[in-house]
């Protein structure tokens, strides 16, 4: 769900109160429009395609059991986030697979760099990032080994705020945080992103 | 913020404002460490462009297969047995 999307479409008012009123061809419509989103905002967290499959059937579902309960107060795809954000996290809990702590310390700097001569560490120099990016088979396996170590607290945020490119409050409302969590999490979920993939990249590790 | 600025200040304030501008002392300090400190200037691009690479991952297509699934589920939900 971009940040161009967000943005609830005049007519999906209607879509959604007809989809509300037991309209079945109104709820597929809803479905068609936002399935791709759910899909991969589900993917993109969990990086795993049959936990993507689940997350959207369990996502939808949801939706049409809940959509009643849909006030109108926020935008439609707002409520959709935390709808799907929700399952991603019953999932990953389920599978038990957060066998980090739930909360990352903050990696070490060790000390000022001016203090020390001796760090002196070859690093090669960071490229500016063009416009396109080319993925390689290899640098995607490593984004996902990175991310999936990252707890799912941590996960979402970073992909409603750097990913989908969503606000602080956005966020903070989809994850029932306060800002200052959000702000916290994303902090530490950069860190630790670029500290796992350091390596790979040549960097520097902090 | 102080006047001398610590690394270990400024690596917190850019993982939380990576690409945050403003005037206020405190941003003002951090690019006046950052403008001396090449070590901290490497740090922030390293950490843009992690964020860049999960930014420049493409769009999952649904698979049909999943797409047919989700229908049928859905039709199940409406009409349970």
């Amino acid at each position: 769900m971009s940040a161009a999307n967000r943005r609830q479409p005049p007519d999906e008012t209607a879509l959604i109160r007809r989809a509300r009123d037991g309209d079945e061809r109104a709820f597929t419509e809803l479905v068609n429009r936002y399935e791709g989103q759910v899909y991969n905002f589900a993917f993109k967290v969990c990086r795993d395609r049959e936990k993507a499959d689940e997350t959207l059937q369990d996502t939808f579902i949801t939706v049409y059991r809940k959509l009643k309960q849909f006030d109108g107060r926020s935008a439609f795809g707002t409520w959709l986030y935390r709808v799907v954000v929700n399952h991603c996290k019953m999932k990953h809990r389920r599978r038990k697979l957060d066998t980090l702590m739930e909360s990352l310390d903050e990696p070490p700097v060790r000390h000022d760099h001016h203090d020390d001569e001796r760090e002196r560490e070859p690093m090669s120099p960071i490229e500016d990032t063009p416009a396109e990016i080319l993925l390689t088979r290899e640098l995607q396996g490593v984004l996902d080994t990175a991310i999936q170590k990252l707890p799912v607290d941590y996960r979402t945020v970073f992909v409603l705020r750097d990913v989908e490119g969503l606000s602080t409050r956005e966020t903070a409302g989809i994850v029932k945080i306060t800002e200052e969590a959000v702000k916290s999490r994303l902090r530490r979920a950069r860190a630790f992103l670029r500290q796992e993939i350091a390596p790979y990249m040549g960097w520097a590790k902090t | 913020m102080g006047k001398d600025v610590k690394c270990r200040t400024v690596y917190r304030f850019i993982c939380e404002h990576l690409d945050a501008d403003s005037d206020s002392p405190r941003f003002k300090a951090v690019r006046a460490h950052l403008a001396k400190c090449s070590m901290c200037q490497r740090f922030l691009g390293s950490l843009k462009k992690t964020v860049d690479l999960y930014c420049a991952e493409p769009e999952v297509k649904v698979p049909r297969a999943t797409h047919a699934r989700l229908m049928k589920a859905l039709r199940e939900e409406r009409n349970p047995h």
